[in-house]
């Protein structure tokens, strides 16, 4: 698929039913899904924006290319996991034309965190991933989220980005910022969740469509 | 003008003008006011004592002159009023004097009090002097009110019509104070004024929107203010004049108001707007519960707007009930996709069984299920995977086709859902199936191996091999799979010594990240070869992930074992020995397909192992390897690795040390002495306190007990009194109270000790109290500290309750609030938790209860006492523990000024999910006296079923709340209900009997929350010795079935399925954070206060399960006679005569001495015995796995064997009927000649063999299997009965072979007695007509049972 192609076929389908943004959840390794992320955060941005969203996550196979219909995606979960030839052709374009990507290890989860990192770096290389500072402007387009305050003691953590042309296209947490305690039947059993993920998550959003 | 007639309208906008004036500004700075004769200056400020004095109750003159002017603060304003207005006899005279006073703040302030308590200001001008003219005759009217002994009612009519008219006006004029006002005036009158407003917006529907605006307005204020406070009447004007934003801030705000919410909310899910809709149906729902659902259903059906409705469906997934789901049915044939699967996942949520230890017949497939089955054939391959997962966790089994053919969809994504549902439904003849689609498709390998493993179904050699071929990611994706179950972990084995390096270290990933496999030497040798190899990349998987078995029993360590109620028994197990004895035990060679895996065997691998770890806590490893290395050795008990911890210590970041303090639970060896010593003086509070925790977590290690202790006295120490307390502080002061009393004597006796380590010394003590204790803690009660009043009275009362009459008097009179709330505290339960105050800033809530305490009646002395506090206390938290105390206990209480109160009291205080929880733990005996405070509560906190209780027994005839303002009004209208009893009397009944308290505990491996939950339970046996804890493991597959099954009948609301930690009981659940040692505790003494029923974890409903019982007994009941029968009626079938009678030939043939043939006989009929039950287990087996591997083949097999049955029937009759006319060679159902001869070449050898004993036995064996071509006739019919049922096979197989061979038996006595073969043969030929009638019979019966034995069982 040619570049301009995916472009357009990421801006003028931005807009879901009735011209709302449309949040895909990931399923990938083939049939790994992206559960346990809440997605109060969609009604939260509806609510402090002017950006209307759609309520709920629509499941998107990252192997398929009705990825390329969907502005922003999530993905978490736990364990390892390994990308096909495909998801890791698929995510490599979505990202290099206007896809966002919203990562986070499901209640901390070790190996899902390195698998993710393992896959994103043998996609755009070892240094893909930095640290995002908490003065960017990722930190002030909805809420001001001064700090990521962890569900336990710990050292201070700090969101990871991939940054594409000078925006970030990949924000990623390996402690969790999966909002668990709003998402059904999801347990962070002992993890060190990011407990103000949801304003983190409404602006990630809030960014991913903005700039 | 009517005495109450208001001030006319002209000079009422100048009153107003100038209060507003007057309160915000010095009286100064009013220049314009020149009809004010005030002097120019201010009057005096109360200062800080006596606004102390006035708080406390001293309402005379001079006191309300400085503190009425104070009124304009907004702090200080509702103390004030409070104060005044809540006073048991508010200073009406006195109030009345200061409006002559010159100061205009004064007359202002006591006029505005006045108007409160009269409803109405008697037409008095504060802006002219009290003695002019204009004001004589108001100030007369205000005398002879004072004078008035008769209070004005505060709820229902305070006003009269016109004065309510008044306020009307009010609202609607332009005047914005006025309107303030007026609200003001009218929210003095409670839910009455709701109404009247409500019925005068009923009868003018032509007012104009504005106007009606400001009457919701008022109405949203009024209803709010209880509630809210001062935040009312903000709230109110954004809900009713506010932008969206504000409107929406707003609705957030509303949603904490409880049941009061749902009239307000009401307004806004008509909102033209979507977004406001969403957020007001999403309010109501949680605010109303199930009345909401009915308030909602109509609008719902015509909403144009999906995203509402996905927000209205996310919340009624915790509203289960009938209305719920017609309501959710109604989406589940909806157009849109999103809209659909949302349905699905929402009927899916509410599709449990809703109620508890119902008594009727089980429930029957919701409504639901045929909508959805409708789904899985949608042509969209989200809503057909969403089905599936409805499918799989229903276990819908009538669509077990559907899902077989699914296996076959062309999207992968929905085969795999199918897989999981197929797993659920257990559907094992779907294994060709799976087994064909991974061969064709070795990336199916993940989800074709997890459903295998499921299954408990081994993988064979074909797919072990084509696994072995595959690819690396599919080999990669089959670990992955055995990741959540132990059912294929010998994948792990097999693959761990793979040449690709990524596979084997995912495999050694697997192996060492469970401590369970660990325990099996097989699995350490792994590790440790993989160790020994030195591969970086397998070092460093195997460390990442490493979790070594924790040596968490207790060692006799000589110094730390020194307590005086020592543990060292004799014969006691060492801290290692669950470790090796695990290790030395021989592991299941689980393996599947090509056996065993080249891997090496070490001996005592474990040993090997922790060597192996040891080497890597040199500083030559990298640190975080070498950080886990250490921490599981010291897990292990192993001194290399405190040594290496210790040494590491000042580079580890706080989390690891955080992470040491944890994941050493009870250390027994004395190096972790010095590791604890470090941690208790780390510079950080949160690592100090999980090294105390840590360090009492092995409470009978006296040196660790003692460090602590010692620490704390320590004057330079860090540790701090508050960061000692915790759970396991109290524990450990409970369990080892030697330890702890010469401790807490010598803190108390001590003259210089500071106030927080006294504290915890008094919290301490209550648990090791004797007669020097008690004298210290007594002393503490009178000190002049009020922070150790309140520690010594509280702790004095938890360990001799008995003295709460004797003491209340002296905690009453205590100058500190905080010192008094220990008398409502220790007087009832009102689901309080303790403060432990260690300093101003310093506070612990308590984690201690004693829940075998029972709640004694109050003495007259202390419930007065409690009244007096409830009622004139300065304090509102002490008035309102006052005031709960008294309602816990059953004591009549004015529930309108206890719920004044709320809006007062710090969020800290939990005073609404406190109610909450008590009613709900109350609801039995709830009683329509506290139906004030259904309008306070939040009750989407308390369990659907109890609320409905609860709803029942306080409003029998309005059981659905407060829908409408109208409703409200009803309720505030209901007579008063001061007097009458809030509970009903506790039945008195006897204390239940349990035999076991049933505790089930889901966890998940690596869950660290888990582990300290198992903790507290450990801890909770002490309290509860029944307690009896089944831990279930909620990644497998039985636990989330059973967790889902728990979740459902305790209708546990949707966030918290498939959490862990999560515990239940027979009364109850506690799940994840709510999780601590109190809330456990009380969950427990719950249930033993409760009958004990063991049915509430099956998961079957109890009468399914009994009726189950009962068909087995009659299986049971059938299937004896004919297993008797068919066993002897065989044993003499002419098939089986042929072998007797050679038998008997062969005992003649042989001529062995009596001893001799004793051993042959019993070596031969043996044998038999043994072939016989071998065949029909053979035979047993292979019919269940033609059962359980061939969907409907049960079916065939009835009609099979039945023929069969009958077919052996006409023959055997055929066979008699020949027999009886003499021509036994006719007979059809009879050895064949051919066989008679190979049985009678066998007997013959067998005969002269020289060990004649194994010769009979092997002949035994052999004949009857060749006897098996004639007798297998009888047999197998019999055996596929016992199959058809569930009875227990090889019990049933026994009884018969012993029939079978008990007519071998008596021949052979009878032979040994001198019988001889022609005689049997006589009396074969004599009696086979009988014979073969009888098993003609049998067969008819058999044939009848194996058509119709279902129906005739449950007919029975």
């Amino acid at each position: 698929m040619k570049p301009l192609i995916l472009l357009l076929a990421l801006t003028a389908p931005l807009c879901g039913k009735e011209g709302a943004v449309e949040c895909g959840n990931l399923i990938y390794a083939g049939t790994k899904t992206s559960k346990c992320f809440s997605d109060e955060f969609l009604t939260t941005v509806q609510q402090k924006t002017s950006i209307a969203t759609e309520r709920r996550f629509k499941a998107v196979k990252l192997a398929d290319d009705e990825l390329f219909k969907i502005p922003f995606v999530i993905m978490t979960g736990e364990s390892d996991f390994s990308l096909t030839a495909k998801e890791r052709e698929n995510l490599k374009k979505y990202l290099e034309n206007g896809g966002f990507l919203l990562a986070s290890a499901s209640c901390s989860n070790e190996a899902w965190s390195k698998s993710f990192e393992r896959e994103l770096k043998a996609i755009f290389g070892n240094d893909c991933l930095k640290d995002i500072p908490l003065n960017h402007d990722i930190f002030r387009t909805v809420f001001t989220v001064k700090d990521l305050k962890l569900s336990h003691a710990g050292p201070e953590t700090l969101l990871k980005g991939f940054t594409r042309n000078g925006k970030i296209v990949v924000v990623y947490s390996p402690e969790g910022l999966n909002d668990s305690s709003h998402a059904e039947g999801c347990c962070c059993c002992g993890g060190n969740e990011i407990q103000n993920s949801m304003e983190i998550n409404a602006n990630i959003l809030a960014y991913a469509l903005l700039h | 003008m009517s005495p109450l007639c208001p001030i006319p309208a002209p000079q009422r906008l100048r009153l107003v003008l100038l209060f507003i004036s007057a309160i915000n500004f010095p009286l100064s700075a009013i220049t314009h006011a020149q009809d004010d004769p005030a002097p120019a200056t201010p009057p005096p400020a109360a200062t800080d004592d006596t606004f102390e004095r006035f708080r406390h109750g001293t309402l005379d003159l001079a006191t309300l002159a400085e503190v009425l002017p104070r009124l304009s603060n907004k702090e200080l304003r509702p103390i004030i009023r409070a104060t005044v207005l809540e006073a048991k006899a508010p200073p009406r005279a006195d109030l009345v004097a200061l409006l002559k006073h010159p100061t205009l703040a004064v007359r202002l302030g006591a006029l505005e009090l006045l108007e409160e308590l009269a409803g109405g200001d008697l037409a008095f001008n504060p802006w002219t002097p009290a003695e002019s003219p204009d004001n004589l005759a108001a100030l007369t009217r205000w005398q002879a009110w004072a004078g008035a002994a008769a209070d004005a009612p505060r709820t229902g009519s305070l006003f009269s019509d016109e004065q309510r008219r008044s306020y009307l006006r009010d609202l609607l004029a332009e005047d914005i104070d006025k309107a303030t006002r007026a609200r003001r005036m009218l929210e003095a009158e409670g839910f009455a004024a709701v109404g009247f407003l409500e019925a005068f917006l009923n009868d003018t529907p032509t007012l104009p929107p504005g106007s009606r605006a400001r009457i919701r307005e008022a109405q949203y204020q009024i209803t709010l203010a209880r509630q809210l406070g001062d935040q009312a009447a903000d709230t109110a004007r954004q809900l009713a004049f506010g932008s969206r934003d504000q409107l929406l801030s707003a609705l957030a705000t509303v949603r904490s108001a409880g049941s009061l919410a749902l009239p307000i909310l009401r307004d806004f899910i008509i909102h033209p707007d979507p977004l406001v809709r969403e957020t007001a149906i999403d309010a109501l729902l949680v605010s109303g519960g199930e009345p909401a659902v009915a308030i909602l259903a109509p609008l719902l059906a015509t909403e144009p707007d999906v995203n509402v409705i996905h927000g209205a469906l996310r919340r009624l997934k915790d509203i289960p009930g009938p209305e719920t789901e017609k309501l959710v049915g109604t989406f589940l044939t909806h157009a849109d996709e999103d809209l659909l699967i949302s349905a699905i996942q929402t009927s899916l949520t509410l599709s449990g069984d809703n109620k508890r230890y119902s008594s009727g017949p089980k429930k029957k497939s919701p409504t639901t299920d045929p909508a959805v089955l409708q789904a899985l054939s949608d042509p969209r391959w989200r809503v057909r995977a969403t089905a599936l997962e409805y499918v799989a966790k229903r276990k819908v089994t009538a669509a077990k086709e559907t899902c077989l053919t699914l296996l076959e969809d062309p999207d992968e994504f929905v085969r795999f859902a199918a897989i999981k549902a197929i797993v659920a439904l257990e559907a094992k003849e779907a294994l060709p199936k799976l087994k064909a689609m991974f061969l064709t498709n070795p990336a199916m390998a993940g989800p074709v191996i997890e459903g295998y493993g499921a299954l408990n179904q081994p993988l064979d050699a074909e797919i072990l091999a084509k696994l072995d071929a595959a690819p690396p990611e599919a080999r990669l994706a089959a670990l992955r799979s055995t990741a959540s179950g132990k059912s294929h972990d010998s994948l792990a084995l097999r693959y761990a010594t793979d040449a690709n390096l990524d596979i084997a270290c995912a495999a050694l990933r697997l192996i060492a990240s469970d401590e369970a496999t660990l325990k099996n030497n097989k699995y350490a040798s792994v590790v440790v070869a993989a160790l020994r190899s030195n591969i970086p990349e397998k070092t460093a998987a195997i460390l990442e992930r490493l979790d070594l078995p924790s040596a968490s029993s207790k060692r006799l360590d000589p110094l730390l074992m020194e307590t005086l109620n020592s543990v060292g028994k004799s014969g006691e197990p060492t801290a290692l020995d669950p470790l090796y004895d695990a290790f030395l035990l021989p592991g299941k060679d689980a393996l599947t397909g090509r056996g065993e895996p080249a891997t090496p065997n070490i001996p005592a691998a474990q040993a090997e192992l922790i060597r192996e770890i040891a080497k890597r806590c040199t500083p030559d490893t990298p640190a975080g390897l070498r950080f886990s290395a250490a921490v599981n050795l010291a897990k292990a008990d192993q001194t290399e690795g405190y040594a290496a911890l210790l040494r590491d210590l000042p580079a580890q970041t706080t989390a690891q040390k955080i992470a040491i303090c944890d994941g050493l639970h009870s250390p027994s060896s004395r190096a972790a002495i010095p590791l604890l010593a470090a941690l208790l003086r780390d510079p950080v509070s949160e690592v100090r306190s999980a090294a105390v925790a840590c360090a009492l977590s092995n409470e009978k290690a006296k040196a660790l007990v003692t460090l602590v202790i010692e620490e704390l006295g320590h004057p330079g120490s860090p540790l701090q009194p508050h960061e000692a307390y915790g759970h396991r502080f109290e524990y450990a002061a409970r369990e080892s109270a030697a330890i702890f009393r010469p401790w807490c004597l010598s803190v108390l006796q001590a003259r210089d000790c500071a106030t927080p380590l006294r504290v915890l010394a008094i919290i301490a003590a209550r648990h090791c109290a004797n007669t020097p204790i008690l004298e210290a803690l007594k002393k503490h009660a009178t000190s002049n500290d009020p922070k150790l009043r309140r520690a010594a009275w509280h702790a004095l009362l938890c360990a001799r309750p008995a003295d709460l009459a004797t003491s209340a008097a002296a905690i009453a009179k205590d100058p500190e609030a905080f010192v008094r709330a220990v008398l409502p505290d220790r007087a009832a339960k009102t689901e309080n938790i303790w403060l432990h105050q260690f300093s101003d800033t310093q506070l612990s809530r308590e984690t201690f209860s004693n829940y075998n305490e029972k709640q004694a009646r109050l003495t007259d002395g202390v419930r007065d006492l409690l009244k007096r506090l409830a009622e004139q206390d300065p304090a509102p938290l002490v008035r309102f523990e006052a005031g709960f105390a008294l309602i816990a206990q059953g004591v009549a209480t004015d529930l309108d000024a206890f719920i004044a109160l709320l809006p007062r009291l710090s969020k800290d205080s939990n005073a609404a999910d406190r109610l909450t929880d008590w009613l709900e733990n109350n609801a039995a005996r709830a009683t329509p006296a506290l139906r004030p405070l259904l309008a306070v509560i939040n009750p989407a906190r308390i369990r659907p079923d109890k609320l409905q209780l609860l709803n029942s027994r306080i409003s029998p005839t309005q059981a659905k709340g407060f829908a409408t303002f109208a409703s409200l009004a009803d309720n505030a209208a209901k007579p008063a209900t001061k007097d009458a009893p809030v509970l009903t009397e506790e039945p008195a009944v006897a204390a239940p009997t349990r035999s076991s308290l049933e505790v089930v505990f889901f966890y998940k491996p690596g869950c660290a929350e888990c582990v300290k939950t198992k903790q507290f339970l450990s801890h909770l046996k002490s309290d509860f010795p029944l307690l009896k804890l089944t831990e279930t493991n909620i990644l497998e597959s039985a636990g989330t079935v059973l967790n889902q099954a728990l979740c459902d009948r305790f209708t546990v609301p949707s966030l918290k399925h498939s959490l862990t930690p999560a515990v239940f009981t027979q009364s109850g659940f506690v799940i994840g954070t709510d999780i601590s040692p109190a809330t456990l505790g009380k969950l427990m003494a719950q249930t033993m206060a409760e009958s004990q029923d063991d049915t509430w974890c099956q998961l079957d409903a109890p009468e399914q399960l009994a009726a189950a019982k009962e068909v087995d007994r009659r299986y049971q009941a059938i299937t004896l006679p004919i297993v008797l029968g068919g066993g002897l009626l065989d044993g003499i079938n002419p098939c089986a005569f042929a072998t007797i009678i050679f038998f008997l030939s062969y005992l003649q043939i042989a001529r062995r001495s009596p001893r001799e043939m004793l051993m042959v006989g019993a070596a031969f009929i043996s044998a038999v015995f043994i072939a016989y039950l071998a065949a029909g287990l053979l035979l047993y087996q292979m019919l269940k796995q033609l059962n359980e591997r061939f969907a409907g083949i049960q079916w065939w097999l009835n009609l099979g064997f039945g023929l069969l049955a009958l077919l052996a029937a006409w023959l055997s009759l055929r066979d008699g009927l020949r027999a009886r006319a003499g021509r036994l060679d006719a007979m059809t159902l009879q050895l064949p000649g051919f066989l008679k001869e190979r049985i009678r070449g066998v007997i013959r050898t067998g005969a002269r063999a020289r060990n004649f004993v194994i010769a009979a036995f092997l002949s035994g064996l052999v004949i009857s299997l060749l006897e098996l071509a004639c007798t297998g006739q009888v047999y197998a019919p019999i055996i596929y009965q016992i199959q058809k049922g569930r009875l227990d096979a090889v019990l049933w197989l026994v009884i018969y072979n012993l029939a079978f061979i008990a007519p071998l038996v008596v021949i052979f006595l009878l032979a040994y007695g001198g019988l001889r073969s022609e005689t049997l043969v006589t009396f074969q030929k004599k009696h086979t007509f009988a014979v073969k009638l009888g098993l003609a019979l049998l067969f008819l019966c058999l044939a009848f049972f194996i058509f119709f034995g279902a129906r005739l069982v449950h007919a029975l």
